[in-house]
């Protein structure tokens, strides 16, 4: 599968709808092989953000008129669709130059993303039979509403490695039975950031099937939240709703806090959810040093290891060739 | 022949707990060393303060490794230096392949050296060399480290991996507990075929059955944080015949 590189091949996918608005539809029965990479500036030409190209003047963010772009994603009855989003200020996201909230973005840009900071709601439909494949690497807010009919699988990923203050709200839907959502992510927060990831599954039909896996790598003295719900309706039999969230705190001021809540109504059901907090396992360490593996690289194969718990269940093998770098870098160089 | 290892007056504790009560032991090179003893003697709080487990603390004594003070190294330094533990509990690390470890071990031994990391293709045909060795199966390299391993699977894997690194010192730590004849055999296979005047080994044991297959040149018995006797190997049949209690009479 041929990636393609952010910008203008996208463009005949995206259509511009209204300032700050754009949509991407996949018609019925539409097979789209190619993964389709996205970022912030192809979608915010497409969404007409003349206006601010991405790139504040200066002025503050208050004056920014495309501080939110909304993403219509359409895809028609058994369509197939991978999409990879890039949402940043900037329209390459690279690594970061120094620890913290500072980024190659520049001083105004990142100070745009501590107040009413630029970001991205997108609400997906798949409609009966579609399979959707949704991976976003963000440096800004995602809000994500998705409906899901009937016989229909989405896959999920959010992948963050820095943004001072990223707040994503995700809400699936399950408009009808039979279908599937995978859903995770993986933040890796250093300095000063804030991460939070508000998630609320909506299992309103039965014989669905709901799979979420958030896990976050924390240094510096990051804060990550995660609040995750689980709602079953009465009639919504043989649901199976599965959630966890683990935290993995590699400093000492270093706190996540997670919360899962499920509402279950109806009685023939499977449902699960975890959460844990925790450090980088000493016993595991040892036997690694007295192979001769340094304290550094053991720390770095046990973080690799906890995060390709994800990856691998997320991603397929062209996005994993986009992200395990940006993710690789962040734990060899951000923590 | 040189002298490996001496240890002089090794005094450790864990948890405040004094284990070692004076150890004196010397291993020259080419040599094979048993010890035994019941359990709660200090068999493996001795590979555990040889190896540098920071859960265990020396009070008191030495441990020079070819002529360099031990106690002043890291895990991973001793590891470099030459040495190599066979866990008695190897642990599970999920989520990182044997290929994986295996191969960020060499490495970091090779860096230690100022050598460049393998080529990946000559990593792997000396991983698949090793495994042969130990009568591994090749699809291993793909598992998590000891994640759902058997008894004797997890043991055949630290001689692969000792196989791997070529240690100038090994140190197995009751590898033949949870073993069948036939684990046995294989495991105590590979170690003899590691074997050379130039190394030597340290086989901690509560049985004498690997004794027959790993023959020593001398045999320790450890009791309450002390050596009680040396001798040659016949001191081994002497203990299965007539167990421990006669050898710690006679001390008391």
């Amino acid at each position: 599968m041929q990636v393609f590189n952010a910008g203008r091949m996208e463009k005949k996918f995206i259509e511009h709808i209204a300032a700050g608005h754009c949509r991407i539809a996949f018609g019925k029965n539409e097979v789209q092989e190619k993964l389709l990479r996205l970022d912030s500036a192809a979608i915010a030409d497409s969404a007409g953000a003349g206006e601010c190209s991405g790139e504040c003047s200066g002025t503050g963010a208050d004056e920014c008129s495309a501080a939110e772009t909304r993403v219509e994603i359409l895809c028609g009855a058994g369509s197939q669709a991978h999409l990879l989003f890039e949402l940043g200020a900037k329209s390459e996201l690279g690594a970061k130059s120094e620890l913290g909230a500072k980024s190659e973005l520049g001083t105004e840009a990142a100070l745009g993303a501590q107040r009413g900071a630029p970001k991205t709601r997108m609400e997906v439909k798949l409609e009966r039979g579609a399979l959707l494949r949704l991976d976003v690497v963000q440096e800004t807010s995602l809000q994500l509403v998705v409906h899901l009919e009937g016989d229909s699988t989405l896959y999920f990923g959010s992948f963050s490695v820095g943004g001072s203050l990223i707040e994503n709200d995700y809400e699936i839907d399950f408009d009808a039975p039979h279908s599937e959502a995978h859903l995770g992510g993986v933040y890796i927060t250093s300095g000063t950031e804030r991460f939070s990831t508000n998630v609320n599954v909506n299992h309103n039909h039965g014989d669905t099937l709901s799979n979420q896996l958030f896990k976050g790598i924390l240094s510096g003295s990051s804060v990550a939240r995660f609040q995750g719900r689980i709602t079953v309706l009465k009639d919504a039999q043989k649901t199976k709703a599965y959630q966890a969230n683990n935290n993995l705190l590699i400093s000492p001021d270093a706190r996540a806090y997670t919360r899962p809540h499920l509402v279950i109504n109806a009685d023939d059901v499977q449902c699960s959810h975890g959460a844990t907090v925790g450090s980088l396992s000493q016993d595991e360490l040892f036997y690694m040093r007295s192979r001769g593996i340094s304290l550094q690289e053991a720390q770095l194969l046990q973080q690799q290891a906890f995060v390709h718990e994800v990856t691998d269940r997320l991603l397929t093998a062209e996005s994993q060739e986009i992200i395990l770098p940006l993710l690789e870098d962040a734990l060899r160089n951000r923590l | 022949m040189a002298t490996l290892l001496d240890i002089k007056n090794l005094h450790a504790q864990i948890n405040g707990k004094e284990i070692l009560k004076g150890i004196n032991l010397t291993i020259q090179e080419g040599e094979v060393h048993a010890v035994m003893g019941p359990n709660g003697a200090g068999k493996s709080t001795l590979s555990a303060v040889l190896s540098g487990n920071p859960n265990y603390e020396v009070t008191e004594g030495s441990i020079t490794f070819m002529g360099q003070n031990f106690l002043e190294l890291s895990p991973e330094e001793r590891s470099w230096a030459g040495l190599f533990l066979s866990f008695q509990y190897p642990i599970e690390i999920p989520g990182v392949t044997i290929a994986n470890f295996m191969k960020t071990a060499i490495n970091e031994h090779r860096k230690a050296k100022g050598l460049e990391p393998l080529k990946a293709a000559e990593y792997l045909k000396m991983m698949r060399e090793k495994m042969a060795l130990v009568e591994m199966d090749p699809a291993f390299a793909s598992r998590g480290v000891n994640v759902g391993f058997s008894g004797g699977e997890k043991k055949r894997n630290e001689i692969f991996q000792m196989a791997m690194l070529a240690p100038k010192l090994a140190i197995l730590d009751e590898t033949d507990s949870g073993l069948d004849v036939d684990a046995l055999r294989i495991v105590a296979s590979g170690v003899n075929k590691l074997k050379s005047s130039e190394t030597s080994t340290i086989v901690i044991t509560h049985y004498q059955r690997l004794l027959d297959y790993i023959v020593p040149d001398f045999i320790h018995v450890l009791y309450k944080g002390r050596i009680i006797k040396s001798a040659g190997k016949e001191l081994a049949l002497e203990v299965e015949e007539r167990g421990y209690d006669w050898l710690i009479r006679n001390e008391i």
